[in-house]
């Protein structure tokens, strides 16, 4: 035996091979759909608010593909239990609206149905809309759970829980960059001159509108606390609640199925363990085919009752001196080269400046050169616009 | 040559024989050896003698006789020894011995004719001596030397006398269980039992015995059957011998045995197939016979007849084997160095057994030699294997141990690439067992295992995971009907994954999952009378489980702890079988077991709305329940009924009724099972998985046993079954009942074996055609799958076929093959993409709607025995085994993650190319 535990190097003609195999044995690959199923995606969400409603129809398309096909010069009709019938109409490639605004009336039930121009005909579940459950009240607090940051809960009152909820927020911030003054760098003749700004460019203001699926039933506590739930949770070093910050959540009483659909469809793209992947499988909406059984639909219709509520925070109030979030660039001014010395990566003032990517920092006293900051350091339209928002209360 | 004479002399007296007239003799001794009393009688009467000293010496003997006639004399002084004796004219007598078997048998070898034996009437007897001197000749090559057996008795009251004995290995000594016994030209024979005695019904007359079993060197032996008498064997391993039945020991045993769907596997006789990075693996032959096959390629698990890896009781010496592999499933956790044969059961299982819906892989280590010191070990470019065997009390008792691991840490540790350097991937297990024979009605074994994993399948993750248990047997004979045997067991299993990404990172976690089942039980064999067989018993176990942990590593951390409380349980059941001998065609077994099982505190269960799918928004309540306090009974009874009917001697057909419950279960939401299954028991939410089996088969013999066929059919229904729900994450979840779903299953199949037991060409050759099914239709859309429909199961795979094909060139060099064809797995496919609201998805299809591409294998390896010299300290044996020889890239599995948005697509295998090893073995 001893001989073979000794180092021979023949061992490694065997064992090389045999260990990147097995840790190489997965490995990524440009897939080919071998079986491309073609479907019809209906994206409905219909609410109690008197507008013209919206449909999206799509068709699933294969990986090598990155766009979807619109469903094009379908008809589509929203029936209720009256049989009132809302016609939709295209108003551009596979996006449909009502021909006249209507909202959908507490308990009474309404049905997607869906006609293709190739003759195919669907028909969602009936769903009965919810009743109002209007979003009492946001709160906001500095919370310290895992990280530290900013969090914004719905209130409820006792009668909401047991209903079943979906949120959607745009968040509104006010935009101030760190390195603005009044000055700026301009063209006189070839010399660069600094000059007082002819722009306004020190207080912008962006909206973002959320992205993920937030889902929540809230629960009766056993306190008498109010049940409450987070929909939103800022990270303190997000630049966004630097100054002044805005939350608008809209909230959508929705039926359990639609609840189960959307939580399940949010789970389903989630990253598996490599090694042994969990399997996932098709899972239907609300919307079937009528006329072939076997043809799979992806998406739902569904129905919702809407409210929604506004809240304001600024920086101060939460985090009185200390000090902002870090801002998106470090700022830092610097001098660029002379135009001799500049390089395609380093490029001269006189580049920059043409090609608006900085903003005046400094005149360095002894040599008269200019420092200067990143353009995002000192102009917030980089990041926002300045125009104040309607809704913005200062 | 003394024997010789004497033969000559009776060949050439064969017809002068007749009754003589007799002398009175009168006589009277006290412990006079025989000899004595023969040359006294010589002396003192016209008589003379011709014999061989040594027959006559040894037994000393008494008796008084008046008058009475030669005859008595001889008759009473012979009684009790194996000599016959015949008068001839001249009043010549001469002394022949019945039985010679070896020169150095034990003084109790001779079995007691109970028949007076007087000269026997050889005119009528035309089958005995001479005739055999002839064929003797011929087959002096193959056969043993002529062996007498019994002494010729007087008058013809028995035209068939009963040949018993018992067979030893001639190495360690140990006793050889079902060897089989066959008599040449009379279509009879029979198995050594578990002590390696047989007993057999014989005519009188010259036979040819045939005995062969696995792993032993056969014989043939040439018997002149007399009268009862006995025939033992001391037999050599045969390890170079191809032509022996890998699969079954018992070569009858196929047709015969009562029950069906039990696959025997001696592991000795593991090394003619292939290996693969030249590992014998016993579950590895397993998948190679119809109904067992794996997940996959490197997927540990086994689906026995359409049933879940889970629904397999895997037992070593009576302790359950969590999990039956190493490495993924490219390894099996058993040493097949210290296994001696394992009882697959997959379609009816003893009622002894159960807890387990699909099958029971009831493996024995074997015990040590008792009577010198040995070992064996191999050495692959894995792993390295040593097994020693040391006596500890003379014949009574003996210790095994045996040892495996794998060097691949210092290997990789020596590589220079970095990527591989960090790498780990390494197991050992180990494996001890102490038997202790007390006294002829008591003897104990203990058995002690421990097998460790460790491997990381990303450079900051270990996961590591370990079997552990022990198990005690006392065996108690009452009396010669009722044995018992008594058990305590335990066995643990429990897995880590250690995440560490740096040192000290806030994302460094240890996560800990743990089960652990004590087993008490009782289990008696009463054997009633032929017809009669009883085996009845209790069996209780307890089990508890610690779902899991997870633990910070650093003191500032970003991971949350997780404690997820301990669940505790208790099985029970008790259970009778009588194997019932209705006549000699129709045979039943029936079994009964009862099983019960109570879930027990403390605990915290959720209540949830009636009717509806358990969810969080469906949670209305929560119960509490103290220590030990029961939570939940289930229970039920299980029939294992079995008949078997000869239509002809070769023939038979067997038919049975299997029901089994399961109370633990595996959560898994991977498509195999991997270490980090975890296991729960049944409670308020989970009820207990339950199964029945129809079976129904042909088994056939042909040509001498040298071709078993068999086919068998079966259709199983499950129900409870459990599946996860889509994307469903299980690993520490505290609501999994929330992630599963309980439905229903049925399996059917056709499963073909024809395999040849011997000749330079051997193997076998097995076809499957199965369907395993399964069906989840709750009343809401999330509890159901595919619309409710039956959807093929994860392991569904309809064709499958095995040959493994052995040839002999010479005593030293063998080649074998091994091919293997299966459908390939059930997958669901990702179809396309498509965009709602704004994200991109994948679009499946429907469940398990589509297979990955065919899998087939074929591999090589090439057998060197070591020089066969006796004398030689040790035994060596080479393989060169080819695994893969035409580098099929078998896919794995192929799977898609949303990764940042985009899909990405993944295709795993685990071995594309034509993979060779060498492996050394050696014995001492």
């Amino acid at each position: 035996m001893k001989v073979y535990q000794s180092t021979n190097p023949r061992w490694y003609m065997v064992l090389i091979p045999m260990v990147s195999l097995i840790f190489g044995c997965i490995e990524s690959f440009e897939p080919q759909t071998e079986v491309f199923e073609d479907a019809l995606v209906i994206e409905a969400t219909i609410t109690d608010e008197l507008k013209r409603q919206e449909v999206l129809l799509t068709r699933a398309f294969r990986f090598e593909e990155f766009v979807p096909l619109p469903e094009t010069n379908a008809v589509v009709i929203v029936v209720d239990d009256l049989q009132n019938e809302y016609v939709f109409e295209e108003e551009a490639s596979g996006k449909y609206i009502s021909t006249s605004s209507f909202g959908v009336e507490a308990g009474r039930s309404y049905q997607l149905l869906v006609t293709t121009s190739s003759g195919s005909q669907y028909a969602s579940d009936i769903v009965i809309a919810p009743q109002p459950s209007p979003i009492q009240d946001l709160s906001v607090a500095r919370v310290e759970d895992i990280n530290e940051g900013m969090a914004i809960f719905v209130e409820y009152e006792p009668s909401q829980t047991s209903n079943y909820y979906r949120y959607h927020y745009e968040e509104t911030y006010k935009i101030i960059p760190p390195e603005w003054n009044n000055q700026m760098l301009r063209f006189e003749g070839p010399a660069l001159v600094v000059v007082t700004r002819d722009r306004e460019e020190r207080v912008c203001f962006n909206t973002n509108v959320s992205e993920d699926t937030v889902l929540n039933k809230p629960k009766q506590s056993n306190a008498n606390n109010v049940p409450q739930f987070q929909v939103r949770f800022i990270d303190r070093d997000n630049y966004i609640i630097s100054h002044r910050y805005s939350i608008l959540v809209k909230q959508l009483a929705i039926s359990e199925a639609s609840f189960e659909y959307l939580k399940r469809l949010d789970e389903s793209s989630g990253a598996d363990d490599l090694f042994s992947p969990s399997q996932p499988g098709f899972f239907s909406g609300n919307v079937n085919s009528t006329s072939n059984s076997d043809e799979n639909v992806l998406g739902f219709f569904h129905v919702a009752s809407v409210s929604s509520k506004r809240l304001f925070f600024n920086y101060e109030d939460f985090f009185p001196s200390e000090p902002l979030p870090p801002y998106v660039d470090y700022c830092l001014p610097y001098i660029p080269p002379p135009l001799e010395e500049a390089t395609s990566e380093n490029p001269s003032l006189g580049e920059l400046v043409s090609s608006n990517s900085v903003r005046y920092h400094s005149t360095i006293p002894l040599t008269g050169e200019f420092a200067v900051v990143p353009r995002v350091c000192g102009d917030c339209t980089v990041l926002g616009d300045i125009n104040v928002p309607e809704f913005w209360e200062d | 040559m003394k024997a010789l004479v004497i033969l000559c002399i009776l060949l050439g007296s064969f017809f002068g024989f007749s009754q003589t007239q007799e002398n009175q003799i009168t006589m009277s001794f006290e412990n006079w050896s025989l000899k004595e009393v023969v040359s006294h009688i010589q002396k003192t009467t016209d008589y003379s003698f011709f014999y061989v000293n040594e027959w006559l010496s040894g037994d000393s003997v008494s008796g008084n006789f008046d008058s009475v006639s030669i005859n008595e004399v001889l008759g009473q002084l012979f009684k009790d020894t194996d000599i016959n004796y015949y008068m001839m004219e001249g009043q010549r007598i001469i002394l022949t011995r019945g039985n010679v078997i070896y020169d150095k048998l034990p003084e109790d070898f001779f079995v007691t004719s109970k028949i007076d034996s007087i000269v026997p009437e050889i005119e009528d007897d035309k089958d005995i001596l001479p005739i055999l001197h002839k064929e003797d000749d011929e087959l002096a090559q193959k056969t043993n030397q002529l062996v007498r057996i019994g002494k010729e008795s007087k008058g013809r009251l028995k035209q068939s006398a009963t040949l018993t004995g018992s067979a030893v290995n001639s190495i360690n000594g140990q006793p050889i269980p079902d060897l089989a016994i066959l008599v040449q030209g009379t279509g009879k024979g029979t198995t050594t039992n578990a002590q390696g005695y047989y007993t057999i019904d014989l005519p009188l007359g010259p036979h040819m015995i045939e005995v062969s079993g696995l792993g032993i060197q056969g014989e043939l032996q040439k018997i002149i059957l007399y009268g009862d008498g006995n025939l033992d064997f001391e037999l050599d391993e045969s390890f170079e011998m191809l032509d022996e039945v890998v699969v079954k020991g018992n070569r009858n045993d196929n047709i015969e045995r009562t029950i069906g769907g039990v696959l025997q596997i001696e592991v000795k006789e593991i090394k003619k197939i292939p290996l693969v990075l030249g590992e014998r693996d016993i579950f590895k032959v397993a998948t190679t016979l119809p109904g067992i096959s794996t997940a996959g390629e490197g997927a540990s698990g086994y689906n026995v007849r359409g049933g879940r890896a889970d629904q397999n009781l895997i037992l070593l010496d009576h302790a359950v084997l969590y999990n039956p592999s190493h490495f993924f499933g490219l390894f099996s956790a058993v040493n097949p160095f210290t296994s001696s044969n394992v009882d697959v059961y997959k379609g009816n299982i003893p009622a002894e057994f159960g807890g387990r819906l699909s099958s029971v892989f009831d493996i024995k280590t074997k015990d040590g030699n008792p009577k010198k010191f040995s070992g064996e070990a191999s050495i692959g470019p894995v792993t390295g294997n040593l097994t020693l065997e040391i006596p500890v009390v003379e014949e009574k008792a003996s210790f095994l141990i045996g040892g495996r691991a794998t060097y691949s840490k210092w290997i990789l540790r020596s590589l220079k690439e970095e990527d591989l350097r960090n790498n780990e991937a390494s197991f050992f297990d180990i494996i001890a067992k102490y038997n202790h024979k007390l006294d002829e009605k008591n003897s104990i074994s203990a058995m002690g295992y421990y097998s460790d994993d460790a491997f990381n399948i990303t450079r900051d993750s270990l996961y590591s995971y370990s079997n552990q248990s022990f198990s005690i047997e006392w065996s108690h004979k009452f009396n010669n009907k009722t044995k018992g045997e008594f058990i305590l067991a335990n066995s643990n299993y429990s897995f880590n994954i250690d995440f560490d990404v740096d040192a000290a990172s806030v994302n460094d976690f240890k996560l800990k999952y743990r089960i652990n089942e004590t087993l008490l039980k009782l289990k008696m064999k009463y054997l009633h009378n032929d017809s009669h067989n009883f085996d009845y018993g209790i069996s209780g176990k307890l089990y508890n489980v610690e779902p899991g942990s997870i633990e910070p590593l650093a003191s500032e951390t970003v991971v949350p702890s997780v404690f997820i409380p301990e669940e505790r349980g208790v099985e029970a059941a008790i259970f009778i079988s009588d194997d019932f001998k209705i006549n000699k065609k129709l045979s039943v077994n029936l079994g009964l077991r009862y099983s019960m099982f109570a879930a027990l505190g403390e605990s915290i269960q959720r209540i949830y709305e009636e009717g509806m799918p358990r969810n969080e928004t469906t949670l209305i309540n929560t119960e509490a329940f103290d220590k030990n306090e029961i939570i939940k009974t289930y229970g039920g009874p299980e029939a294992r009924i079995s008949t078997r009917y000869f239509i002809t001697p070769n023939t038979s057909i067997k038919a049975g009724y299997n029901s089994t419950y399961q109370y633990v279960h595996t959560l898994s939401n991977n498509t195999t099972a991997s270490p980090t299954d975890t296991w729960k028991l049944s409670d308020i939410n989970i009820k207990p998985q339950r199964a029945d089996q129809f079976t129904l088969g042909l088994h056939k013999n042909l040509n001498e046993n040298e071709y078993e066929l068999s086919l068998e059919g079966y259709y199983k229904k499950f129900d409870n079954i459990l599946d996860y729900k889509t994307g469903a994450d299980l690993l520490l979840d505290e609501a999994v009942e929330t992630r599963v779903l309980q439905g229903q299953g049925k399996s059917y199949g056709v499963e073909l074996l024809a395999k040849k037991n011997n000749g330079k060409l051997n193997g076998w050759l097995g076809y499957t055609y199965s369907r395993s099914q399964i069906k989840f239709d709750g009343a809401t859309e999330e509890e159901r799958v595919n619309n409710g429909a039956y959807l093929p199961s994860n392991f569904d795979k309809p064709h499958d076929l095995s040959l493994v094909a052995n040839y002999k060139f010479s005593k030293r060099f063998s080649l074998s093959t091994n091919f293997v064809y299966q459908t390939g797995r059930p997958v669901t496919y990702p179809v396309g993409n498509y965009l709602y609201e704004g994200k991109e998805y994948t679009f499946y299809t429907d469940r398990n709607k589509f297979r990955i591409p065919d899998y087939y294998r074929l591999d090589v390896s090439f057998n060197v025995e070591g020089n066969h010299k006796i004398k030689k300290f040790a035994h060596s044996f080479w393989n060169i085994s080819i695994y893969n020889v035409l580098g099929r890239n078998n896919p794995y599995s192929v799977f898609f993650v949303t990764e940042n948005g985009q899909i990405r697509a993944y295709k795993s295998s685990i071995f594309s190319i034509p993979i060779p090893t060498i492996t050394y073995n050696f014995k001492f």
